[in-house]
């Protein structure tokens, strides 16, 4: 092996040595911006194949962050709303987006926001767990596992 | 002096006690969970919580409703006493066997009510409520009702005596109905 092609070999070489300790190195996977805690689901009466769906989302990233939309297998459709009170009035509407401060967190709970899904496509039982799928407005996805209870 | 401060203390007590009867409510007639004519004097004698609401409600409803188990499990033997009435303003989609289904997930000695928007609409002016129907002609809700928090609470002749703001506590709740339950008729 003649003098430059001992340096190629070894300039590869180095190379290759180097791509398969990167790739073999246990790099931490990046922590999710934002997570879900608490998440349940609120049991419906026998008929209603309607319900409401609570979590706090906490926000560990440095930007504001929305909820653009909701996805799930356990309903035909899952949608924001939001209650508010007009004097002693309750009324309830859908939302567009929920908001998340920077390294914050948003309550979805029965006194303000929550998700409704409808169309069930089962009866749940108290214990089963309900997976939903928030997407946020940086395309990102949070996973979420709700349990039933009354 | 001393006798006149006593007596002064002793009729703000008195005066705490009695609850000043308020000028809503009235007897009306309705068709229960069990699809049976239902009057309200037909409770006499107990006290009453009457709610105004909706089944397809997620959260003041069964908010309020799991507050009033609440204050019936607090009530202890005295519970047997009291009656809630849940008036739907709904009536579109809260049959009575819907009714009924909703009640079953509380803890409660509830009937639940409906009737024909008439009925239903007189029994709100009366007791100084209020609904309204709003279209959400993109939701798959396709209406949502706006409708009264307010609880309120009638005493064994059938009179309103207090009316409790959403907000209220069960504790707040559970004290009014006592109060009216010792006062009796």
């Amino acid at each position: 092996m003649k003098g430059t092609e001992r340096r190629t070999f070894v300039w590869r070489a180095t190379i290759a040595l180097g791509i398969a300790m990167a790739s073999s190195m246990d790099i931490p996977a990046e922590e999710p911006r934002v997570i879900a805690r608490d998440a349940w689901v609120r049991l419906p009466p026998r008929l209603k194949t309607e319900t409401a769906l609570y979590m706090v989302l906490e926000n560990h990233s440095g930007q504001k962050r929305k909820v653009v939309s909701v996805s799930t297998d356990a309903a035909q459709t899952a949608e924001m709303h939001e209650m508010r009170m007009e004097r002693t009035t309750m009324v309830m509407t859908p939302v567009s987006e929920i908001s998340i401060p920077a390294k914050g967190k948003t309550s979805l709970n029965p006194d303000r926001l929550h998700i409704m899904l409808f169309g069930l496509k089962s009866r749940p039982a108290v214990g089963d767990m309900i997976q939903v799928t928030l997407k946020l407005d940086d395309g990102s996805t949070v996973p979420v596992t709700a349990i039933v209870r009354k | 002096m001393r006798w006149i401060l006593w007596f002064a203390a002793l009729a703000s007590l008195s005066c705490q006690q009695r609850l000043p009867v308020l000028p809503v409510g009235g007897d009306f007639t309705l068709t229960d969970h069990n699809n049976q004519r239902f009057e309200l004097s037909s409770l006499r004698g107990k006290a009453v919580l009457i709610l105004f609401g909706y089944t397809s409600c997620p959260d003041a409803c069964p908010t309020t409703l799991s507050k009033l188990s609440s204050v019936c499990r607090r009530l202890g033997n005295d519970a047997k006493r009291v009656k809630t009435l849940y008036i739907s303003v709904d009536p579109e989609r809260d049959t009575p066997a819907v009714l009924k289904d909703d009640l079953e997930n509380f803890q409660l000695d509830a009937l639940g009510l409906t009737g024909t928007k008439p009925e239903i609409d007189k029994v709100v002016g009366q007791y100084g409520a209020e609904y309204k129907i709003i279209p959400l002609p993109s939701s798959a809700a396709k209406y949502t009702v706006a409708h009264s928090t307010t609880v309120y609470l009638l005493d064994p002749a059938g009179r309103v005596r207090l009316e409790f703001p959403y907000e209220a506590t069960v504790e707040e709740i559970t004290r009014g109905v006592q109060k009216v339950l010792a006062a009796g008729a």
